[in-house]
């Protein structure tokens, strides 16, 4: 047992649970980097209001745009239902761009898997158009689609099969008929940028979940798409695993793959994303730069949108948005 | 997301049987099948068992089954005229190995027995509640543990399906090629399926004991349910019907009829 006692002191102890790959809550996290009072710290947003100094100054973050040029994937009125006159999708417009990092939000049964997967060729739409690279693909066998769009499933367990990780990286590069020095070169590469090195004799299946997860995105990488979709990458990993597995998407993004993430981490979504879209009940509802989105507190919560802390006390105390701590220490100075 | 539950709720004859009547039904047509090795007598107990799949409106449901079902009995159809050798009526030979019409219909015969156990035991889950399954076994006096692990298995079907579709799209996705290619290719890359749907059900398996064991699972505690059956006059005249005709083929097998080859089931 590290630690122990009121859930306020332990939460207090920032840097001890980031070492030990925790999330501490941002309120607490905001009042430790700046020095602000003694532990205990606050806890939620009403307390941290409360609690915070008056005489402060306020710089204004950088209005990030959404990224301009070619769209990387173009839906153009898709529709898509399971079963007969039961629409998931009722007429879906969106243009991704190239090297966009979006995030695909919204409440469980809001049609976001059944978008991905119809982007990466899983689902075939009803009605409408898909593009991916200015091609139309609507009726592109998924095999083909993986070429260009890859697909990273939120059970890492759907897609691992071999006996050990160097097999399961290396399988879609000799099915796709390249020589095993390339393929040795590619599955080095791609196991360095996802830290699956020294793993790579191991069998995935007495690994852990972010391990088999780095797996799976590893096998995906290693086909070298333009394009990667994330269901839910996050889902049974710590904070510490999720950051790791986002840092690797975000230098991919960087290195100018297009990103589609769909996720119910908030804080993923802040840190990472320059874009969101909204789903409710098949449709898009709000989309647009991150910054500009997560201004909308109301909006967002009608939707059952769980908005990071650092968001609304930045609002509430000053009626801007900060999207990450970081961000609010290095703009919010105590005179 | 799509939801892969067997059951199909339809105001039939078949659904209003109770349970216990559908599980004699299956177990008849178990008995018809295998006393039978002739494919006029097979096919007529598989004709009938699609019949009632037809009258029972859960055809559709099944969709997922057909291609499945039509492999089982082509592979049928084709290996067993290589193995099951005998009979005196030649027909010809491809690649120096010869075949027999009694040997062919014998092929034709068992294709037409496992499709119809299978049909039969898909029949069961389409027209029944995993729930009332549960109920029929214990009252039949089948320990509870056992009926519990039996309907913990068809439970787990539905979820099965639905992981084994997830993880075709996840494997094409990547470029695994499970339908297309040479036979050889296909067997090859079904590993890529087979092995993620073994380890996935495993690691569901694994959980389960935990989850009931949590909640204060007592195998052998006296139970009480919400849900009633009972047997009604019309499936006390079902069950005497198919007794019968159970009892009529086993005679008619010993007698010599519905045979190809008279020695072997």
């Amino acid at each position: 047992m590290v630690l122990e006692g009121p859930a306020a002191n332990v939460l207090s102890e920032v840097e001890l649970l980031h070492s030990l790959g925790l999330h501490p809550p941002e309120t607490a996290e905001i009042f430790s980097k700046m020095s602000l009072r003694g532990k205990p710290y606050p806890l939620d947003v009403d307390g941290a209001a409360e609690l915070f100094p008056s005489i402060i100054k306020v710089t204004h973050p950088l209005a990030a745009g959404l990224e301009q040029g070619e769209p990387a994937v173009e839906l153009e009125d898709v529709w898509f239902a399971y079963e007969p006159g039961q629409w998931v999708l009722n007429g879906i417009n969106i243009k991704v761009m190239k090297g966009e990092m979006m995030a695909l939000i919204g409440q469980n049964g809001s049609g976001k898997t059944t978008l991905a997967q119809i982007v990466a060729g899983i689902l075939r739409p009803a009605r409408g158009i898909v593009r991916v690279f200015g091609k139309d693909v609507t009726r592109q066998a998924v095999m083909v689609r993986g070429r260009e769009v890859g697909y990273i499933f939120q059970n890492p367990d759907y897609q691992i099969f071999s006996n050990t990780v160097r097999d399961e990286i290396a399988y879609g590069l000799r099915a796709a008929g390249m020589s095993e020095y390339e393929v040795e070169k590619q599955v080095n590469t791609v196991s360095e940028m996802v830290g699956l090195k020294d793993l790579l004799d191991e069998d995935p299946f007495f690994l852990s979940k972010a391990e088999r997860q780095r797996t799976a995105v590893a096998s995906i990488l290693a086909l070298n798409p333009r394009v990667i979709i994330l269901d839910e990458p996050t889902t049974g990993l710590s904070p510490g695993e999720t950051t790791a597995l986002m840092e690797t998407v975000n230098k991919l993004n960087r290195a100018g793959t297009t990103i589609i993430t769909i996720t119910h981490d908030m804080w993923v979504v802040t840190k990472y994303c320059s874009r969101v879209v909204l789903m409710a009940d098949g449709k898009i509802v709000m989309d647009g730069p991150t910054r500009q989105i997560f201004s909308n507190i109301r909006e967002l919560e009608k939707y059952d949108i769980e908005v990071p802390q650092v968001v609304k006390l930045s609002n509430k105390l000053f009626g801007q948005t900060f999207l990450t701590v970081d961000e609010f220490v290095e703009n919010v100075k105590i005179r | 997301m799509p939801q892969y539950i067997l059951y199909l709720d339809r105001d039939t004859f078949f659904h209003k049987l109770d349970p216990r009547t559908k599980l004699f039904l299956v177990a008849c047509v178990f008995i018809w099948s295998s006393v039978f090795n002739h494919p006029y007598y097979t096919g007529s107990v598989l004709f009938a068992v699609v019949s009632l799949v037809l009258l029972s409106k859960t055809a559709r449901q099944l969709k997922l089954f057909w291609f499945g079902l039509i492999s089982l009995a082509l592979m049928s159809m084709i290996l067993w005229p290589l193995f099951r050798r005998g009979g005196t009526t030649y027909i010809g030979s491809i690649l120096g190995v010869s075949f027999t019409l009694e040997s062919v219909m014998y092929g034709l015969a068992v294709a037409f027995r496992l499709v119809a156990m299978v049909l039969s035991g898909l029949l069961l889950l389409t027209t029944t509640r995993i729930e009332e399954l549960e109920l029929a076994m214990t009252r039949l006096g089948l320990p509870y543990p056992i009926a519990f692990g039996f309907s913990a298995v068809f439970r787990f079907i539905p979820t099965m399906v639905g992981d084994g579709l997830t993880i075709l799209a996840a494997q094409q996705a990547r470029g695994v090629n499970v339908a297309g290619g040479s036979i050889f290719s296909r067997l090859r890359n079904s590993a890529a399926i087979i092995a993620p749907l073994f380890i996935t059900t495993m690691r569901r398996f694994g959980e389960l004991p935990m989850a009931i064991e949590s909640r204060g699972f007592v195998p052998m505690a006296k139970r009480t349910y919400y849900l009633s059956i009972r047997m009604r006059a019309v499936d006390y005249v079902t069950v005497a019907i198919l007794a019968v005709l159970a009892a009529l083929s086993i005679y008619l097998r010993l007698n010599g009829v519905g045979v190809v080859f008279p020695d072997v089931i």
